[in-house]
């Protein structure tokens, strides 16, 4: 195939092969881990002292800057956060308090042949479980009927 | 008539020639323009059970004939649908047509809610109910856990956290347990040049770039052979639909959650509690060796990303475990014609041994 290969597929193989584990070598080297280090922590400063000057200048207008969305983001997402973990606290339990009559023994089995046990499916109202879109309901699959299915 | 002849073969050469560069064009303008991208994660499958914004797929099929189900966890910086790439490159296909019931956990897109998930969110809260999704699904009594990079690193906390519940087999694939050998970017954090509070966005995850940038130090010149490949087959249509696939999933990474990122800091990159095997997760000490189940352990020699001295150490956590090496790349262990012809079978076969037929 490399004979096939057009002259310049070839040059740059070749170059590929001579340069490519050197050039390879010294972007793993320390000295560009530092530069990498230097270049992250330059560009945050420049991204901070920029977001401190458009900041004061929209508050002199009286006008919300991006940092100040930015604020409200997390901390909306703090209480979204909060309330997603009451809300799979309360799922939980309401769903342990439901397994409790009808939990099995776990089956002591050698490893032999087996036949796919058939189970019927519970019969029981799907509580409400964590949902990250729509109307808080459960997600369940989609097909059949099958125990246990979609419950979080 | 000689002449004629040769007129008639300079003829077909030209028009060959012709239609070569013409497809050429064609195929160029469509990759750069971003049309006809090829579908990706095609195999057929059905949500069975979702929390927050993690959902689990079973993969149908219509000869499960081998037991118990396999979970699939993959990584959390990037799309799982490299496990499913393309019909005919795909994983999962392969897994499923040996008779394998299959299942794969999409962890979603992080945002700003999920950017105080840990690795206690994984490992104690989604995984283990997922687990129980599993067996439900299956009506199983065991599972075997299948982590591929990452995902390896939850799988791993995630068995040796849970003893209670039934896994019957363990496979990791290019897992990385020595953090010191994942290139540069792990030996600034490592020493403090760098903290991970000059890494987190305004979410208070790490941006996908960062981790795309990180990736690229450990193989600067991979990106730009792969185009100079591209540039030479244009106009072979697979091969460019291919190449489409695997470089658009490479740059497709995800947001990784803050706090587990502090973690990972933390624990694997200043501290080596992945080498050592002990692992202090949700306030207890989680011990790696006391996996007790089959272990298998995929490496590949080529892999740049975890290189082979990244997973070494597996060898004194789990010493049972049954190493695996292929001569292959990060993504060439499960995507490619090596992968389909080498380490896949090799893969399968291992889990068909332990495996029982339903």
């Amino acid at each position: 195939m490399a004979g096939s290969d057009p002259r310049w597929k070839q040059t740059f193989d070749r170059l590929d092969r001579a340069l490519g584990p050197r050039v390879n070598e010294i972007m793993r080297s320390d000295e560009v881990a530092s530069l990498m280090a230097l270049a992250q922590r330059g560009r945050r400063e420049l991204e901070q002292r920029s977001e401190q000057a458009s900041r004061r200048a929209l508050h002199w207008f009286n006008l919300p800057a991006g940092s100040d969305v930015n604020r409200l983001l997390t901390e909306i997402a703090h209480l979204e956060r909060e309330v997603r973990d009451l809300r799979k606290q309360l799922a939980d339990r309401d769903r342990d308090r439901d397994r409790e009559p009808a939990r099995r023994e776990p089956a002591k089995r050698e490893p032999t042949k087996r036949q796919p046990t058939k189970r019927e499916p519970t019969n029981r109202e799907p509580t409400n479980r964590d949902q990250t879109k729509g109307d808080g309901r459960g997600t369940t699959a989609r097909r059949g009927s099958r125990a246990g299915q979609g419950q979080a | 008539m000689a002449r004629l002849l040769d007129a008639g073969a300079v003829l077909d050469r030209v028009r060959r020639d012709l239609d070569r560069t013409a497809l050429r064009t064609r195929n160029g303008l469509k990759y750069l323009a971003g049309v006809g991208l090829p579908e990706l994660g095609c195999s057929p499958k059905e949500l069975v059970w979702q929390r927050d914004k993690v959902c689990l797929y079973r993969y149908e099929s219509d000869h499960r004939s081998l037991y118990p189900p396999v979970l699939l966890v993959h990584s959390l910086v990037s799309k799982p649908y490299v496990l499913d790439l393309r019909p005919g490159n795909s994983f999962v296909e392969a897994i499923v047509g040996r008779g394998f019931d299959v299942y794969a956990i999409d962890w979603g897109i992080p945002d700003a809610v999920e950017a105080e998930n840990t690795f206690e969110t994984y490992c104690d809260e989604y995984l283990p109910r997922a687990a129980q999704a599993v067996l439900d699904t299956s009506a199983a009594d065991e599972l075997t856990v299948y982590g591929y990079c990452f995902g390896g690193v939850l799988s791993l906390l995630f068995v040796a956290g849970h003893p209670e519940l039934p896994v019957r087999n363990l496979a990791l694939m290019a897992t990385p347990l020595d953090f010191s050998e994942l290139g540069a970017f792990n030996r600034v954090l490592r020493d403090g040049r760098l903290d991970v509070d000059e890494l987190v966005d305004e979410t208070g995850n790490i941006p996908p770039q960062i981790i795309l940038d990180g990736l690229r130090s450990l193989k600067a010149t991979s990106d730009l052979a792969s185009y100079a490949t591209l540039l030479n087959n244009l106009d072979r249509s697979e091969h460019v639909a291919a190449h489409q696939a695997l470089m658009g999933w490479a740059h497709d990474h995800i947001p990784f959650p803050g706090a587990c990122f502090r973690q990972t800091v933390d624990w694997f990159v200043r501290a080596d509690k992945l080498v050592e095997g002990r692992v202090p997760l949700g306030g207890r000490d989680v011990d790696l060796g006391s996996i007790g189940c089959p272990v298998l352990n995929v490496v590949g020699d080529a892999d740049h990303i975890v290189p082979v001295d990244a997973n070494a150490p597996i060898r004194n956590v789990l010493p049972h475990a049954d190493d695996v090496h292929f001569p292959s790349g990060h993504v060439g262990l499960i995507v490619g014609t090596s992968a389909h012809k080498r380490s896949i079978p090799g893969i399968l076969d291992w889990l068909e041994a332990h495996s029982d037929r339903a």
